[in-house]
């Protein structure tokens, strides 16, 4: 977008709401400027294609715009400490993942402290889903315990992002089976895929997305979260078992809005809220649908309490890959 | 079979003006960001990603496609002008392109840089497309044990490119295996080497590496000529004059022919290192590089020879099809580009997947002629670049120096808006200069510290996998165990030229010991 | 192997160079074994410090390496030139390079950086002076249309 198209946007927008509803402008004054997204990644990522898609919506929902600053590197640590060392003035807000959580909790002296955040919502939830071949004992969760627990099999390996990994590493370590896998580590779930494909692994743990694609001659074993996929992806993967229905705790990985943790609770919920609605706008909610993603809102009662959830689940399962 | 009316489809949508329009703008904002260092065809794509939301499938890929050749070229022009690979893929293109510019035939070498990637990456393209399927089912074979291999493989072509001074290629290749230790641990993430600095957890990243080392070592090298010249007042009044006039040594067709070889092993190398994830177009043109300057030693490659040039311009363009191989193929996108285009087809409502050919083949087709045709602008526009390029890069150095060096340090920061990538790019100018001024090559430290985590990763994963059995980890599978027995004949074939070409430079300075002693002999 | 004419020091020499390297990279690996994470063993059974030692330590051989081979007494012409000022003069450009980024990104990119290209190319000896302004503000102008047309931006005060 150049400047003049988007002071063009901006004084539209603006003129709009103030005529539209003058008691929404007097009333409703926060936020009162453009809202800083930080996304903790490189461009092109799946936490940068969420940013741009929200921020389409945000002169409808926020009457200002969302300006995304990329601030990548180190696994998403650098983007979290440029949140750190903003003002805490409401205005700005970071779009993170697990990554920069783990990455922290990798390091002896990290630059911040992942507990130390406030959380006004979360927007998504990733699915982790494990995925393996047909036709073989462990296609299915039955199977896969029956299999682990008998130790004169030959271990299986499960590749997979850490951050994926941990949906079926916490699954497995509650029936005390995690040493009877082998947790791969890849960079990214397309070197994991390949890998599988090629049957240099034995099962693979990726996305909806992947897994919908991987669907028609692959067995889909377990959705590690207690959350069911959305509509057109569950027509492709069919009835699979969830950490619900196996009645055990379930990993859901956040794809979360992070803010200063000197921010005012008030403005915490206020964005919490606001992000609530922008993730209603139709054209906002069209666009996701598009990038093969799925709304899972999470308010601002909830949130922080789920996140530290998450965060205990992660510290607890983190050896596991050390 | 060819789905005739899927193609007719595809046809009537990429053959449009608004189409046509997308690809020309791709190709040119492509060449333009390839040509600045730091900006990348990844950063490019992404940032033109939101532009298709709005747009047809067919105009959205021409902007998509075009872009990404467009700067895979562009990278060559500021290698060649002024030693400054505008993408890490064109460090390759430095050695004999600058020297090339720097003898008055600067527009020889961006010629057939242009020639060569336009020609590898039609025919890769070609390749591509009959082949796709194919293709990837021999990436899938490429498990850990074979990728370890391939990387050693890759690796032991380091003798070549060491130049004459050995121990000099060996520390830089050790200075590179050093730098690429630095950051986290390949299996379990855990930072290593940093040297206490958290934000050396994420590495030192490419781009920052290869400008640091590459532009900001130049530029550093011609400050200090500077400033030993005394006379140096530079009128540059009339310097901007003539920047579009077509003068300067052209390519003759018979010198673009006689580098069929080079193009040759491009092609050939480019197009199997862009259809294995992860290693990317900088891989490609290292290897292409290396390899030619193995195959014909009498060329003397490095000396500043279109061959060299072409070697490396093809090995990179060769990637950019292939690569689109395991997303068409399986929907696995095998590089950050090739998942930004299955963005974009999904966002056209063509989920990336096995089922992709049966289920959308007028996309698939489209997607084809936009590859094809891409090339045909880039051979057009970016001979316009070339030129003005080529004048550019005879601008006054008073005046290139703090141009180049501003557009080194935004460039770092631009990659990834993180200020400390900045920091390494100067501190890597230092290194830089170093090398220029000790004649270490830089080719090796590229190439080990591109390969050598990657060969760590995968023995690693290897063994992690096989529970730490090493003969199951190294020789898993017959192709494991050809890559080995590649592995050994390289390094004795190496080995043995080296030996060869030293006892030749030993009995050539016997006999000019000689024929001095004798001529002494006849004067007195 | 290319060699400066007329006699240079031994410490411009390859051997000289390699013995100050050599140096570098014993401090290099003393440094390296004195951190606790080289040690720190991990599930697959590797120590973390493996690779980088073994770096470390290849680095030293070829160092050593080129102490004693028959290049030893070779001068590359370019190190033959290069003065110590000339390092200091190094360090110095790019401490003002990074100023620059410095300014920039706080400041303005358009004010800054014409004035970087200005100072610049009129030190190293562009004349006149407003030659070399109205470069900088060309090229400044230029790039920042060019990245705001790619969609990166700048920091500017006024657009």
């Amino acid at each position: 977008m150049n400047f003049t198209r988007r002071m063009m946007i901006t004084a539209i927008g603006a003129a709009g709401i103030a005529f539209a509803s003058p008691s929404l402008v007097i009333a409703d004054s926060y936020p009162s400027g453009t809202v800083k997204t930080i996304v903790p990644f490189g461009a092109g990522g799946g936490t940068d294609n969420w940013a741009r898609v929200l921020a389409s919506g945000a002169f409808d929902v926020f009457g200002h715009g969302m300006h995304v600053q990329n601030r990548g590197g180190a696994d998403g640590t650098i983007g979290w400490k440029f949140m750190m060392d903003s003002k805490a003035d409401g205005h700005s807000i970071l779009l993170a993942s697990p990554t920069p959580i783990m990455a922290a909790l990798m390091e002896k002296n990290p630059p911040y402290d992942p507990a130390n955040i406030k959380i006004p919502a979360y927007y998504s939830v990733m699915k982790p889903t494990l995925v393996g071949p047909k036709n073989k004992p462990y296609s299915t969760w039955e199977g896969l315990v029956a299999y682990l627990k008998d130790n004169n099999n030959k271990k299986l390996s499960i590749g997979g992002t850490i951050t994926q990994l941990l949906g079926p590493a916490s699954l497995l370590a509650q029936l005390g089976l995690e040493k009877r896998v082998i947790l791969v580590p890849y960079s990214g779930t397309g070197k994991a895929v390949n890998d599988y494909l090629g049957g240099h692994i034995s099962l693979v743990n990726v996305t909806t997305s992947t897994a919908t694609g991987l669907a028609k001659d692959h067995a889909i074993i377990v959705n590690s979260t207690d959350l069911d996929y959305p509509e057109a992806a569950q027509k492709k993967l069919g009835p699979v078992p969830n950490a619900k229905s196996l009645g055990l705790k379930p990993f859901n990985p956040p794809r979360f809005i992070g803010m200063h943790p000197d921010t005012p609770d008030d403005q915490v919920k206020a964005m919490g809220e606001k992000i609530g609605e922008l993730l209603k706008n139709k054209a906002v909610s069209k666009l996701i649908a598009k990038i093969g993603e799925d709304v899972v809102y999470i308010g601002p009662d909830q949130a922080q309490a789920q996140y530290q959830e998450v965060l205990a689940e992660a510290k607890k399962y983190l050896p596991l890959f050390q | 079979m060819i789905d005739f009316d899927a193609l007719n489809q595809a046809i009537s949508m990429v053959f449009t003006f608004n189409t046509m329009l997308w690809l020309a703008i791709g190709v040119t904002i492509g060449v333009g960001v390839g040509a600045m260092p730091g900006l990348t065809a990844t950063t490019g794509i992404a940032l033109m990603l939101p532009l298709t939301f709005s747009m047809d499938q067919a105009a959205a890929l021409g902007l998509l496609i075009g872009l990404y050749k467009g700067a895979v070229y562009g990278g060559s022009i500021s290698a060649i002008s002024f030693a400054t690979p505008g993408t890490s893929e064109a460090a390759a293109t430095v050695f004999d392109g600058h020297k090339l510019m720097q003898r008055g035939k600067g527009k020889k070498a961006l010629l057939i840089a242009l020639y060569a990637s336009v020609t590898a990456d039609f025919l890769s393209d070609v390749i591509t497309i009959l082949i796709a399927p194919m293709l990837a089912l021999v990436a899938l074979q490429f498990g850990p044990s074979e990728r370890f291999w391939l990387m050693v493989l890759a690796v032991c072509l380091l003798g070549a490119l060491s130049g004459a001074h050995f121990a000099k290629g060996m520390f830089s290749a050790a200075l590179g295996l050093f730098i690429g230790t630095v950051g986290a641990d390949p299996v379990s993430s855990v930072p290593r080497n940093t040297f206490d600095f958290w934000w050396l957890a994420d590495g030192i990243h490419l781009i920052p590496l290869v400008v640091g080392i590459f532009a900001m070592g130049a530029m550093l090298e011609k400050v200090c000529e500077l400033s030993s010249v005394r006379h140096k007042v530079q009128r540059i009044g009339g310097t901007f004059k003539g920047l579009f006039s077509m003068s300067g040594e052209g390519l003759s067709f018979r010198e673009y022919l006689s580098c069929w070889k080079e193009m040759s092993i491009g092609l050939g190398v480019g197009t199997f290192v862009g259809m294995l994830p992860g290693l990317g177009s900088t891989v490609g043109a290292f290897l292409s590089y290396g390899i030619a300057k193995q195959a014909s030693p009498h060329k003397k490659i490095g000396t500043g020879r279109i061959e060299g040039v072409a070697a490396a311009e093809a090995g990179n363009n060769a990637t950019v099809g292939p690569t689109l191989v395991p997303l068409l193929a399986f929907g696995i996108p095998g590089s950050a580009v090739a998942a930004l285009i299955g963005a974009a087809l999904m966002l056209q409502g063509a989920t990336p997947g096995p089922r992709m050919f049966e289920l959308y083949p007028a996309i698939i087709y489209s997607l084809f002629l936009v590859l094809l045709l891409g090339n045909i602008f880039n051979l057009g526009i970016g001979r316009v670049f070339a030129f003005v390029y080529a004048k550019l890069g005879e601008l006054p150095a008073p005046l290139l120096v703090p141009i180049v060096m501003m557009m080194a340090v935004i460039g770092a920061y631009a990659y990834e808006n993180n200020p400390y990538d900045v920091l390494i790019m100067l501190f890597f100018g230092i290194v830089g200069l170093f090398m220029r001024s000790f004649r270490i090559p830089e080719a090796p430290l590229i190439i080990t510290f591109l390969l050598a985590p990657q060969a760590e990763e995968n023995l690693r994963r290897g063994l992690l996998i096989n529970e730490g059995d090493w003969l199951a980890t190294l020789l898993s599978s017959p192709l494991a165990i050809g890559l080995a027995i590649g592995v050994v004949l390289l390094t004795y074939i190496s080995s043995r030229m080296r030996i060869s070409e030293r006892m030749m430079e030993i009995s050539e300075e016997q006999l000019e010991a000689e024929s001095k002693a004798s001529s002494d002999r006849s004067s007195n | 192997m290319a060699s400066a004419e007329g006699k240079t020091s031994w410490i411009k020499t390859n051997q000289g160079v390699s013995a100050c390297l050599s140096a570098a990279c014993l401090v290099l690996i003393i440094y390296l074994l004195n951190q606790e994470w080289v040690y720190q063993q991990l599930r697959d059974g590797f120590h973390l410090g493996f690779v980088p030692m073994i770096a470390a330590g290849a680095m030293l051989l070829c160092a050593l390496a080129m102490l004693v081979d028959r290049h030893k007494r070779d001068t590359t012409p370019e190190i033959a030139r290069l003065k110590a000022k000339h390092w200091i003069l190094g360090l110095v450009a790019l401490a003002i390079c990074y100023t620059y980024f410095y300014f920039t990104w706080n400041i303005d990119f358009l004010l800054i950086s014409p004035i970087f290209l200005a100072l610049g190319s009129y030190l190293l000896g562009v004349r006149p002076l407003l030659s070399a302004l109205i470069a900088g503000v060309v090229v400044g102008s230029v790039i920042f249309f060019l990245f705001r047309i790619i969609g990166i931006e700048l920091p500017s005060m006024l657009f």
